[in-house]
């Protein structure tokens, strides 16, 4: 590691301005992570806007930090009201809720607060370690591997977010590509399903759309339920059981932590697949599974660890590839474009102390959170029974103003409100919207791939099969695909048959 | 099973929708390629006539799918009726109430009044007809949030405002 990166940005991050930058932008993101229905994705989005003008380093710092804390807020309504704050919490309810019903609330939230931070500082030495070679790995992409890698992307996030049905996912991707086709396309600047709209002529902006596809059917479905929350009472913290409690899940941590981390390098899936299967890796592993659901702290630590340490494994790819690795990252995606940067294969070599900066900005938040989530928890409940019609007509303000200022064109609110209803409809009608967005982003780079190839080997389609690395994605799309259609599903009968046999 | 069945009639009129909307793509991209000229390879209706293809064979299989899961007429009689039942729904009435005054405040209120003005009018509107709280509180915690806006973005951060 270049230790004169590392002390410039030590530098930077230790001045007044950046730690209160810092603890502003925890403290923001822990906020908007606890109130459900406000998700990480939203909370860095509305942020983008506000760091238009900042330098480049105070706007970096203050997103990731909003991202660290917004992951790691959502556990305390999980805890103390069995609605997790953000998706990436949804499994820390099913042991955290348990467990603050039993009078432990403190304690599940020092548990979980403090297994946060370790996830992110895992995510975040991963990202300094696993950056650089992959970085090195997508200099040897061409044309022909990022339109692969683009498409493979929308796919696997489609698989992977859809649930049981991934045939919804994929479509949901489709469309997503598809929006990302309006506009002058990059090479020949011809004007792509713009309907002579002018604003649309240079594309569909990214904050406005991620902002209502995600804001506006939490605004929409916190509008109609009217019920204030019950206020409710947390215990004591009790650090040093929670201490114990961390120490006798070591490994538990160390595979959490891996999870998290390799499922955030899976494009566009997300904190919310890395809970879950953290947390059903531990229930698996555990000699005593029936505890689960009952208030067992292994679970609210494989949860919290797993979906934290996503946050670093989904910044990976973000710099190295420029394919976000989950929702929130895709916004940050966007975020360090609008400020000028340019994550990908060049990043080592155009910006080499970049990756130190954002690990150093992640470790920071991460210690900054555990502090400020101690702190905050003694108002949470306060804040959670707010009731949701004062809550989203206030959040749905913010929307639009965050929509509105990083381009100040009015046509950027109205898309808020289109992309809304897209999202609204895709909700309702069970299909997933990461899919959606990720096809967005990874559009651009998919169209100009395709064609750029296309037109270094005139036309010829081979070289997508030919070449190693093309071969490997072509075989992963081309599996995934006839793994939907019933393709092996002669395989499956011929291996009962012989178990049967057997 | 409701909500299998409720699934299974949405994606028999989804698949349908999408397959028209994938055909109009189909021709539209074709036509790109005929305005630009050249090879097909290189044209900017390349990749939107590829998704547009995928699409249309997604849609199908989402289409077959709903048709053996329930076929054509059961599905069609269940879609009207899920409309029927939502149109009288206390959900519909509010989805509709909320998603009114979302529009209002987006293309009538915003666009043509100062941001002040807008939110104030919007946000207590909204509170009011949602029984939210109070008037007056209503009013306080609107002055309270268009007065924090303003001051962190127009004021501390020179951002200009709707």
């Amino acid at each position: 590691m270049d230790l004169h990166y590392l002390y410039g940005v030590l530098q930077f991050v230790i001045q007044p301005m950046s730690l209160l930058t810092l603890v502003l932008s925890v403290f923001f993101g822990l906020i908007v992570g606890m109130l459900p229905g406000l998700t990480a994705t939203m909370a860095v989005a509305l942020l983008t806007g506000l760091t238009y003008k900042l330098s480049n380093e105070v706007a970096i710092l203050s997103l990731v930090a909003v991202y660290v804390g917004a992951i790691s807020g959502g556990c305390q309504s999980a805890i103390l009201m069995n609605i997790p704050g953000t998706p990436a919490s949804a499994a820390t309810a099913v042991d955290g809720f348990p467990i603050g019903q039993r009078g432990e609330g403190g304690l599940g939230i020092f548990v979980a607060t403090a297994s946060s931070c370790i996830g992110t500082l895992t995510g975040t030495l991963c990202i300094l370690l696993l950056t650089p070679p992959l970085a090195l790995l997508a200099l040897k992409f061409g044309a022909f591997e990022f339109f692969l890698l683009a498409l493979f992307g929308v796919m696997i996030c489609g698989q992977l977010t859809a649930g049981t049905d991934p045939l919804k996912g994929w479509i949901s991707g489709i469309l997503g590509l598809l929006v990302s086709q309006i506009g002058m396309d990059g090479m020949n600047a011809h004007p792509r399903f713009t309907f002579g709209v002018v604003n649309l002529m240079s594309g569909v902006p990214l904050i406005p759309v991620m902002i209502g596809l995600f804001g506006f059917p939490e605004i929409i479905y916190g509008l109609a339920s009217s019920t204030a929350r019950a206020q409710i009472k947390t215990s004591a913290m009790e650090f040093k059981k929670g201490f114990v409690i961390l120490l006798k899940n070591k490994l538990n941590i160390i595979r959490s932590s891996a999870i998290g981390v390799a499922v955030g390098i899976i494009p566009g899936v997300g904190e919310d697949v890395a809970g879950w299967l953290s947390y059903w890796a531990e229930k698996k592993s555990s000699k005593t599974p029936e505890r689960f659901g009952k208030g067992a702290y292994e679970g609210v630590v494989a949860a919290e660890t797993g979906n934290n340490a996503c946050v670093g494994g989904a910044l990976i790819p973000v710099l190295s590839l420029a394919v976000p690795g989950s929702a929130p990252a895709a916004v940050l995606l966007a975020a360090l474009w609008l400020h000028g940067l340019r994550p990908g294969p060049l990043l080592m070599s155009e910006s080499p102390g970049f990756v130190i900066d954002i690990s150093v900005y992640m470790a920071m938040s991460a210690i900054a959170m555990v502090f400020l989530a101690l702190l905050v928890s003694k108002v949470t409940v306060k804040v959670l029974a707010v009731k949701s019609t004062i809550l989203m007509p206030i959040v749905y303000v913010l929307c639009t103003v965050g929509a509105f200022v990083i381009s100040n064109n009015v046509f950027d609110i109205y898309l808020v409100f289109i992309f809304g209803v897209v999202g609204l409809l895709l909700r309702e009608m069970s299909y997933p919207a990461a899919p959606f967005l990720l096809g967005i982003i990874l559009g651009p780079m998919a169209d100009n791939s395709l064609r750029r190839a296309l037109i270094l080997s005139s036309g010829d389609p081979t070289p997508f099969f030919t070449r190693p690395i093309s071969l490997i994605f072509a075989t992963a799309i081309i599996l995934m695909a006839l793994s939907q259609l019933k393709a092996f599903g002669w395989l499956k009968k011929a291996l009962v048959h012989a178990e049967l046999k057997e | 099973m409701d909500n299998v069945d409720k699934q299974t009639h949405f994606d028999f009129v989804t698949s349908i929708v999408l397959m028209l909307l994938s055909v109009a793509l189909i021709i539209s991209s074709y036509r790109m390629g005929l305005e630009v000229g050249g090879d097909m390879y290189a044209s900017p209706g390349l990749l939107p006539m590829v998704l547009a293809v995928l699409l249309l064979f997604t849609s199908f299989l989402l289409l077959k799918r709903s048709i053996q899961a329930n076929g054509i007429t059961k599905n069609m009689s269940e879609f009207v009726s899920w409309l029927n039942r939502f149109r009288q729904s206390k959900m519909c009435r509010e989805f509709m109430v909320g998603g009114l005054m979302l529009a209002l405040y987006t293309f009538v209120l915003a666009p043509r009044l100062p941001f002040w003005i807008s939110t104030a009018i919007f946000m207590v509107a909204l509170m009011g007809i949602l029984k939210a709280t109070s008037i007056v509180k209503s009013v306080m915690i609107t002055a309270l949030v268009v007065g924090s806006i303003y001051g962190v973005f127009q004021m501390i951060f020179h951002v200009p405002l709707p």
